[in-house]
């Protein structure tokens, strides 16, 4: 074998090589991506199926103009008060932690673990007739007011 | 070895060093392409895949003001993801709403859409009494839709 074929051989090979190196390297990064993004969307999807928002009650009293609601935490996901929205007759009106709340009977926690019940008191000047709690993962669940 | 020769052999290797060369370049930003691409491709479904909002209204009280044709829709981030509230379409009843008929607030004193942060769309559509349909999309095609009553 000539010099000439020796020279074109070891560019043609280290040509090899490169495009060898950078594409392996690309895929495994695009497979190590897509796989923490695959284990993000199953997180995602296993709270959203597995979170259960029970309104126990849902009494608004009228002598103080205060809305008494509680619910329980039936799922089997921790729900993060700070993120548990509460709309009033359609209208969002704050997160749990913006009234003043209590985890089973405890007020120093924000967040209600399995089955643990969370009452909240809402003033509010009119008599609402919906309210609705949506937990952190986007589930909703729907109550009718009792008035007093 | 004559002179005629060593020119030849000279000639013969200059040219296919130069083969190699250019053909080596071809490769290599073929390559280079490609590589970036499979990393776009990734960023592209992982994005996807992080991403996750839900409509949280009330389906049977959503605010609406039949003076103003004022609707007012509330959307979570249910995702893992900072999303960006620029590129939202939204599509009612299969038409879509123009970006000049709607405007968006961020709530809780927020400045970017993270995960449990909601958002308020104020659509200014006139909307007759009865079932409707609203799709929200995000510029990656994430999507929540929900059926409402007015």
């Amino acid at each position: 074998m000539g010099f000439s074929e020796i020279a074109v051989a070891a560019v043609l090979f280290s040509t090899i090589l490169l495009i060898g190196i950078s594409l392996g390297s690309s895929y495994f990064n695009y497979v190590d991506e897509l796989n923490e993004a695959k284990r993000v969307n199953n997180e995602i999807l296993y709270s959203k199926i597995n979170t259960r928002v029970l309104i126990l009650n849902a009494t608004y009293y009228t002598s103080n103009s205060t809305l008494i609601l509680i619910f329980e935490n039936e799922g089997d996901i921790v729900l993060n008060l700070d993120l548990v929205n509460i709309l009033v007759d359609g209208i969002l009106i704050g997160n749990v932690t913006d009234f003043t709340y209590d985890v089973n009977g405890r007020n120093d926690t924000t967040y209600a673990f399995q089955q643990d019940i969370v009452k909240v008191q809402i003033p509010y000047g009119t008599t609402p007739s919906r309210v609705t709690v949506v937990a952190d993962s986007g589930v909703k669940a729907i109550a009718n007011v009792s008035v007093q | 070895m004559g002179f005629d020769t060593s020119a030849t052999k000279s000639i013969f290797f200059i040219a296919s060093v130069i083969v190699a060369v250019v053909l080596s370049g071809v490769f290599t930003g073929v390559t280079y392409k490609l590589s970036s691409d499979i990393d776009t491709r990734g960023s592209m479904l992982s994005s996807v895949l992080k991403s996750d909002i839900e409509i949280i209204n009330d389906p049977e009280n959503v605010p609406y003001n039949a003076t103003t044709n004022e609707l007012i829709i509330y959307v979570k981030n249910t995702g893992k993801n900072i999303l960006p509230t620029s590129d939202l379409t939204i599509i009612i009843d299969g038409f879509v709403v123009s970006q000049d008929n709607f405007s968006i607030e961020m709530l809780g004193g927020y400045t970017s859409w993270s995960p449990g942060v909601v958002i308020k769309i104020t659509i200014i559509e006139s909307l007759s009494a009865g079932d409707h349909k609203i799709k929200v999309v995000l510029n990656n095609g994430v999507y929540d839709e929900m059926y409402f009553r007015i």
